[in-house]
């Protein structure tokens, strides 16, 4: 008897378990944002809409407007006054939901200001270009005030000088870029047609005993230098003038870090266009793997990719 | 007295239920008299002397939980948010020896709790001595090795027979596992159960450097002075006093090498000369021990009545800088030591043997004196954690399963005006367990 009885309780209780289990939120810490408010509380949906009058933002602002590729913990500065509790924040057009901030202290040469003082992390999913940080101060009862706006720009996370914040900035005219999908110290090795081999040891194209200008070509950076994560995994060979001649491009795994394997991705890219119309195109892209077996720490020749001509 | 302790000890047959002394509570783990005991079983052989009163028993849990926080993504430093899985809770193989004036206790546990893992759960040898073989007897025993620290009743319930999944957050808090090192000196005489305990204070589970080690030789102190009794045939009521005065460990750092910082101030992605700061070398921090204690008091009353036994119990513990598992307590950080205040009631009604149905209401301050932050002002505010914890169990064949949903109500978040606001974050867990 015990045993016909079982079976439908254990299976209403896990029905309505389960029901009230999904009935949570997705994400409550937000941690798949590609807009972060450090200190924050995620709350998933629309900014509340204004519908009193007294909570006002005073002041809103960024330090620096320009935000690089994956930037994390750039300061956001704002003031509101007596009658707001807190601050509800998002970016235009990205993420699922908004974070709150409680005020803070009372602002000594803006009296009956109370300050904001958040560490922002911007996503390496955000799209290039401009966007709006979005306030919408909140008082006491929940109601929400007047939305303040201020502008930021997200820059290309292929290197383009910033011409997609600066329209004046000149655009360089070619760039080989390599990616890969796990934390591992890959490096971007490229021959040039004199026979010279720049990698992120030897950054640039020029012989070593001559001082590099301003318009050399050059690695931006040595991505995943010692196992060190810094969030990109990506090394760019930057021509601010065109290249010409074949190029060997080739890719070293110096290590693993304990990853079980690395993929990667090479694409090309060659300017077109004139004045502020100027942009990056993409010509190619290759894909490859490595294995633990190649993790040699450079010691033996890097793998060819391609030989691209200019 | 001393007469029939020497008759005792000559005779050879005292100590038949040497687990009323086990750990001074009413539900000790020592249960021999649900093992198999080989001897009797398989008869005279070679080994019998060997063998003779060695018993091994075990269970295994293996459980699916659900949580409502549970988020594909990791927490910074790669640890896992997902909660919604299937695990092995326990895997524990016991073997008892028990002998006239000696006992043995070996038990050893896998889990996928944490990470896979396996190790000791308790290691203990025991003299023990007896006055008579009357039940009520005077009982001494006295352990060295790794045993469940006697400090109230929940915290020495077997896994194996409590019926909520786990331990109360306060318990789970303030002795993130139950077992620890160190000696323990048991007395049972009539109702009265007093235990006392020296352990090293760093349990099983704790999260730091030290566990199951000691970096300060300062001990904890533990007893509890309790009565087990049945005023009537179908009442069973026990209680206790519980209380706890040790040292707890704030490690200091190693010393520093200099190095220059960069700090994008202007936050171009750039370095600029202003941006560096050279950080000078820094000299060793010293390490610090603080004091801590905890008190407790438990009650629990059980009726065998026509359709079932139906029991009531409770806890109630009071600590100071104590809460090593919930939000460690380091009052040498802040200089101000964290009070700590937590209990729990408990409901169960048995039907007969074969279902259980039961609900635990437990409450956990970690800081009674907490503050938050709010426009710049410190204002006094609650930290307090509530469980609810309906149950409902099967008796299933050589085993249980038991469903278990667990209402959390805490501070944990914040609203939209910004003032802490509970957390989603309830769970349910199925579980079955077989007996060995």
């Amino acid at each position: 008897m015990s045993a016909r009885r079982e079976p439908p309780g254990a299976a209403t209780c896990l029905f309505l378990s389960c029901l009230l289990i999904a009935c949570g939120p997705a994400d409550p810490f937000g941690t798949a944002e590609p807009f972060q408010v450090r200190g924050g509380q995620f709350f998933k949906g629309a900014l509340p809409t204004a519908s009193v009058d007294a909570p006002a933002v005073t002041f809103l602002s960024m330090q620096n407007a320009v935000v690089l590729p994956g930037q994390a913990a750039k300061r956001l500065s704002a003031r509101a006054n007596t009658a707001t509790s807190s601050l509800a924040l998002a970016l235009s057009d990205s993420g699922t939901g908004y974070w709150v901030v409680p005020l803070g202290p009372e602002d000594p040469q803006y009296v009956g200001e109370f300050t904001v003082e958040s560490s922002i992390d911007f996503g390496l999913s955000l799209a290039e270009g401009p966007h709006l940080i979005r306030a919408v101060p909140i008082d006491e009862q929940h109601r929400a005030g007047a939305e303040a706006q201020t502008s930021v720009c997200v820059a290309s996370r292929i290197p383009d000088n910033q011409h997609v914040c600066n329209p004046d900035a000149v655009v360089p005219d070619a760039v080989i870029s390599l990616q890969w999908d796990s934390r591992s110290d890959v490096d971007l090795v490229v021959t040039t047609p004199e026979g010279r081999e720049v990698s992120p040891k030897r950054p640039t194209v020029v012989p070593t005993d001559t001082r590099p200008t301003a318009e050399a070509a050059v690695i931006d950076r040595d991505s995943v230098f010692a196992c060190q994560e810094d969030g990109l995994r990506q090394e760019d060979l930057v021509f601010q003038n065109r290249p010409v001649g074949a190029f060997r491009v080739a890719a070293s795994l110096f290590d693993l870090c304990q990853a079980p394997g690395v993929r990667f991705r090479l694409r090309v890219f060659e300017a077109e266009g004139e004045g502020a119309e100027r942009h990056l195109v993409e010509k190619d892209s290759f894909v490859g793997q490595f294995t633990p077996i190649e993790a040699t720490g450079g010691l033996t020749a890097p793998v060819l990719i391609t030989t691209w001509t200019f | 007295m001393m007469v029939a302790a020497l008759t005792a000890l000559l005779s050879g047959s005292v100590f038949a239920q040497v687990e009323d002394v086990d750990g001074g509570a009413s539900s000790g783990e020592v249960d021999a008299g649900e093992a198999r005991v080989l001897p009797a079983e398989r008869g005279p052989s070679l080994f019998t002397s060997i063998t003779d009163g060695l018993a091994v028993t075990g269970y295994a849990q293996a459980q699916y939980e659900m949580h409502q926080d549970s988020v594909e993504q990791l927490r910074q430093g790669s640890n896992v948010l997902n909660q919604d899985r299937f695990l092995l809770r326990r895997g524990r193989v016991r073997v008892t020896g028990t002998w006239e004036y000696a006992q043995i206790v070996l038990e050893v546990d896998g889990n996928t709790t944490r990470a896979p893992v396996f190790g000791f759960r308790k290691a203990e040898v025991s003299l023990k001595w007896r006055a008579s073989t009357d039940p009520g007897a005077l009982a001494l025993m006295l352990t060295g090795g790794l045993f469940d620290v006697p400090f109230g009743a929940e915290l020495v319930e077997s896994p194996r027979y409590r019926p909520f999944m786990e331990r109360s957050l306060a318990s789970r808090a303030l002795f993130p596992g139950e077992p620890d090192l160190g000696v323990r000196l048991s007395l049972s005489w009539s109702f009265l159960r007093l235990t006392a305990a020296v352990v090293n204070g760093e349990p099983i589970d704790e999260p730091s450097a030290f566990t199951l080690r000691d970096a300060n030789k300062g001990k904890d102190i533990v007893f509890r002075a309790g009565v087990d009794t049945k005023p009537t045939e179908h009442l069973h009521v026990t209680g206790g006093l519980s209380g706890l005065t040790g040292w707890g460990f704030h490690a200091g750092s190693d010393v520093s090498k200099g190095y220059v910082e960069w700090r994008d101030l202007n936050e171009d992605g750039q370095v600029q000369q202003y941006e560096l700061t050279p950080v000078v070398a820094a000299s060793v921090d010293p390490s610090v021990s603080f004091a801590r204690w905890a008190t407790a008091i438990d009650a629990a009353v059980s009726l065998d009545w026509r359709w079932g036994t139906t029991s009531l119990s409770g806890e109630l513990v009071l600590a100071t800088n104590l809460d090593r598992g919930f939000l460690p307590a380091d009052p040498t950080v802040l200089s101000v030591d964290a009070r700590e205040l937590g209990w729990h009631v408990r409901l169960i009604h048995e039907f007969q043997k074969w279902a259980v149905i039961g609900v635990r209401f437990d409450q956990y301050n970690p800081s009674i004196d907490f503050f938050d932050n709010r426009k710049g002002k410190l204002i006094g505010s609650v930290q307090t954690v509530s469980t609810v914890s309906p149950l409902i169990g099967f008796k299933v064949p050589h085993g249980r399963l038991y469903l278990q949903y667990d209402v959390i109500v805490d501070r944990l978040a914040r609203g939209t005006d910004g003032v802490p606001s509970d957390l989603r974050n309830d769970t349910f867990t199925a579980r079955l367990q077989v007996d060995l």
